[in-house]
């Protein structure tokens, strides 16, 4: 295909996933005039979502524009990575107006920055005083116990892992003991028929 | 009731004729009446909001038991509140429900409001909501189906006609500590009381 | 500025008959005429896809389908999926078809629901009466066969999670027949009523250049004459070996919109009789995976579209080697149209217009903000 010839001339690489699927890793310098050679040139006009991924371990944030053909029959996904202190990426919304709603979002979720954007305002949380929630490091299980009392059990609750233990170790026994009324049976049945046989 | 409930004209002529008891047959009558003829305001809150337009249209009717949709909190008996509560949901179910007047009832849907459901360690919807607004039939189901639904419909009806003691009246006895509640959940940003009889619980204090 | 001067500010707001769930829009009004609109969402946020990064596949699977409310199945179709991808599993042609059969039942049962929503909203009182009733039906079918009204957790990464029960394919051929004499009735009722006509067309127009730039997807693309589909485009399950066409209209507006629902209905008659005709017999229900705590995704990232009854719905999804899911990003298709297409709609439009452009966009606020 003439796309991976093409991208080869700016020296990257494409990833090809399945038959529609296509993946290119860029740096975060290259990333606006790829975009931009990306309508231009391939035909891919159709910006479809902007994705964040929080890589705590790596300390970076990868972000993956996917791009759709005029024909809406590939997908491209066009990766990036950028530092998490202080994190910044230009602003596509004069180029889609649909990246200033996903723009506003992940402002708000991963904290990263969008200079000139015109508005960088709440999304879908009210008066929120905390780390932005999607970052891997904020703990939602121990906010949650911070904020929230749960009800507590019923009176009559039991545990529920020693009841299992007991119902399992139940029916072990009952097992053996039916394993052992089975073999007296079987040596009654065969002093039965010795018996017999020695009557005869 | 108040005592003053069914009109000063009526309750003298009652006296006048002399039949005993007039007080609580009069408050057995309206009762029933109100039982009959429950208004639900027009709000779907979370997710059980699906299963409201089957219980509300020709297959399961919920109109042959008096139980009608409006749209303003003014003319409603009853708030559904459909599955689990955001922070944001909560503000505005609160401002709803302080300017329903009296008397009021709440009806919830699904596991969400007793114990937080398959959310339980979301960090933006509650786990109790008997902690900031009274709570007076909870349906069980994730969805409860339009027959469950209406069998809480049936129960609250009984509740009516039986003259037990509603959520409303919970509310007004203890204001202070839903209050409280709901100023350690939502902020600084908790918004006044929009209470309908705010003049004799408090003058617009709280 | 200057036209926002003698401007009343009201809140279509979330407690209101008008809308399509649990989000609100506020107006700007210069008598009844709207200047400015921004739309709020927010309500009904749950955390979504901080709840998935602490779960394993089988658990996620449980409450993936809740992220669209009116609509579970694309959801639990693209989580199927992108864990198919991730792993390589291959699935069945027994399982393909009744996964492919779930769609489109699901398709039919969301446009019941539109129709009543649409009706309701012009004061057509009549039409939610029937359509919902009708809907009803197709429920009944779906809980004899997954064992939930609404919410079905069906579909699994692997297949589907049991085998059709005796006697199912003629209860859904008889619904289909009672289907095609209900749409006949609507169509007189609803679709040819000259309030309907006369309050819809010239309403919400959208133009066709910059449907394609901006991601308007859906009905909204194939009202203004742009004649393209997932299931034509990318084809996926047994799509490319089922007849079927694609519906289009040239004006844009709410009435052309409503008149591609319509088609789509009929359409999607034809391919669930396909469906019952090509059924295999035998065939694998769910393939062979490894136990819960032992379904380990690989370190690689996916992106999948299905076509739902409002327009494609795409997932992103990353593994990173363990057995919990690392990241999965929902991109649903009301998220654009109810932001920017809205916004530039409801500009010098009347304010009784509002609910009707918006049952018109399929706008649903769960998959917003998830």
């Amino acid at each position: 295909m003439d796309l991976a010839a093409k991208l080869k001339k700016l020296s990257l690489t494409l990833e090809q996933k399945n038959n529609y699927l296509y993946k290119v890793v860029v740096k975060s310098e290259q990333l606006e005039s790829l975009l931009l050679s990306f309508i231009n040139e391939f035909d891919y006009i159709t910006l479809d979502s902007i994705n964040c991924r929080d890589d705590l371990e790596d300390g970076v944030f990868t972000i993956t524009y996917c791009l759709q053909n005029r024909n809406r029959d590939h997908i491209v996904m066009i990766q990036t990575s950028i530092e998490r202190e202080n994190a910044t990426l230009p602003t596509m919304h004069i180029l889609w107006p649909q990246a200033e709603i996903m723009e506003r979002e992940m402002h708000e979720m991963f904290g990263v920055n969008f200079p000139g954007h015109p508005s960088l305002i709440d999304f879908a949380l009210e008066y929120w005083n905390d780390i932005p929630p999607m970052r891997r490091d904020f703990d939602t299980l121990e906010y949650v116990n911070k904020m929230n009392p749960f009800r507590g059990q019923r009176d009559d609750a039991l545990d529920a892992k020693e009841e299992m233990k007991k119902r399992r170790e139940a029916k072990k026994a009952a097992k053996l003991k039916a394993e052992q009324e089975a073999a007296a049976k079987e040596a009654q049945k065969v002093k039965t028929n010795t018996s017999e046989e020695v009557q005869r | 009731m108040e005592s003053g409930f069914y009109g000063s004209s009526i309750k003298c002529k009652l006296e006048e004729s002399g039949i005993p008891n007039t007080h609580a047959i009069m408050e057995r009558v309206v009762r029933w009446f109100e039982s009959r003829s429950i208004f639900v305001i027009a709000y779907g809150t979370g997710c059980g909001a699906i299963e409201m337009p089957p219980t509300f249209t020709s297959r399961y009717d919920a109109e042959r038991m008096g139980v009608v949709g409006v749209a303003t909190p003014r003319q409603a008996d009853l708030m559904i509140l459909s599955g689990y509560l955001a922070y944001k949901t909560l503000r505005r179910v609160i401002r709803t429900y302080e300017q329903m007047q009296k008397p009021k009832y709440i009806i919830s849907l699904g596991s969400c409001p007793i114990n937080g459901g398959m959310y339980w360690d979301s960090y933006n919807t509650i786990k109790k909501l008997d902690d900031y607004i009274p709570i007076d039939v909870a349906v069980t189901g994730c969805m409860p189906r339009p027959e469950a639904i209406i069998e809480g419909f049936v129960l609250l009806q009984e509740r009516i006609k039986n003259g037990e003691k509603a959520g409303w009246e919970k509310y007004d006895k203890n204001l202070k500590f839903y209050k409280e509640n709901q100023r350690r959940v939502l902020g600084d940003h908790t918004d006044p009381s929009y209470e309908t009889d705010w003049y004799n619980l408090g003058g617009g204090d709280i | 500025m200057s036209d926002l001067k003698n401007t009343i500010k009201i809140f279509h707001g979330p407690q209101h008959p008008g809308i399509t769930g649990n989000m609100s829009v506020e107006l700007d009004l210069l008598g009844e005429t709207i200047k400015r609109a921004q739309t709020h969402v927010g309500y009904l946020h749950r955390g979504f896809e901080k709840l998935i990064e602490r779960r394993t596949v089988v658990q996620a699977f449980t409450i993936v389908c809740r992220i669209c409310v009116p609509e579970p199945d694309p959801n639990e179709e693209n989580f199927a999926r992108a864990v198919e991808n991730l792993t390589g599993l291959e699935i069945s042609d027994k399982a393909k078809y009744i996964r492919t059969m779930v769609l489109e039942m699901q398709r039919l049962a969301t446009m019941f629901l539109w129709m009543g929503g649409q009706a309701g909203s012009i004061g057509l009182g009549l039409i939610p009466q029937w359509s919902i009733c009708d809907r009803d039906y197709m429920l009944d079918l779906f809980e004899e066969l997954t064992g939930g009204r609404v919410y079905h957790m069906y579909a699994f990464p692997g297949g589907v999670r049991r085998d059709l029960p005796n006697g199912f394919i003629d209860k859904l051929s008889e619904l289909l027949d009672y289907y095609e004499k209900r749409i006949a009735v609507y169509n007189d009722t609803f679709f040819d009523n000259a309030i309907f006509k006369k309050r819809a067309m010239g309403i919400g127009v959208v133009k066709a250049d910059e449907v394609l730039k901006n991601a308007y997807i859906g009905q909204v693309m194939r009202g203004c004459g742009i004649k393209k589909d997932v299931r034509k485009d990318m084809p996926y399950l047994v799509y490319d070996r089922l007849d079927f066409e694609i519906p289009i209209q040239q004006e844009g507006d709410v009435y052309a919109r409503a008149l591609v629902r319509r088609d789509e209905m009929l359409q999607s008659i034809r391919i669930l009789r396909q469906i019952i005709k090509q059924m295999p017999k035998e065939g694998e229900i769910l393939q062979k995976i490894p136990k819960h705590r032992k379904f380990k995704l690989p370190a690689n990232d996916t992106y999948v579209q299905t076509e739902s009854a409002r327009g494609a719905m795409s997932y992103y999804m990353a593994g990173d080697g363990s057995e919990k899911i690392r990241r999965m990003q929902v991109r649903g298709p009301s998220l654009i149209h109810a932001y920017t297409l809205l916004e530039k709609l409801l500009v010098n439009a009347q304010l009784a217009d509002v609910a009707m452009i918006m049952n018109s966009l399929g706008i649903c606020p769960p998959e917003i903000e998830r």
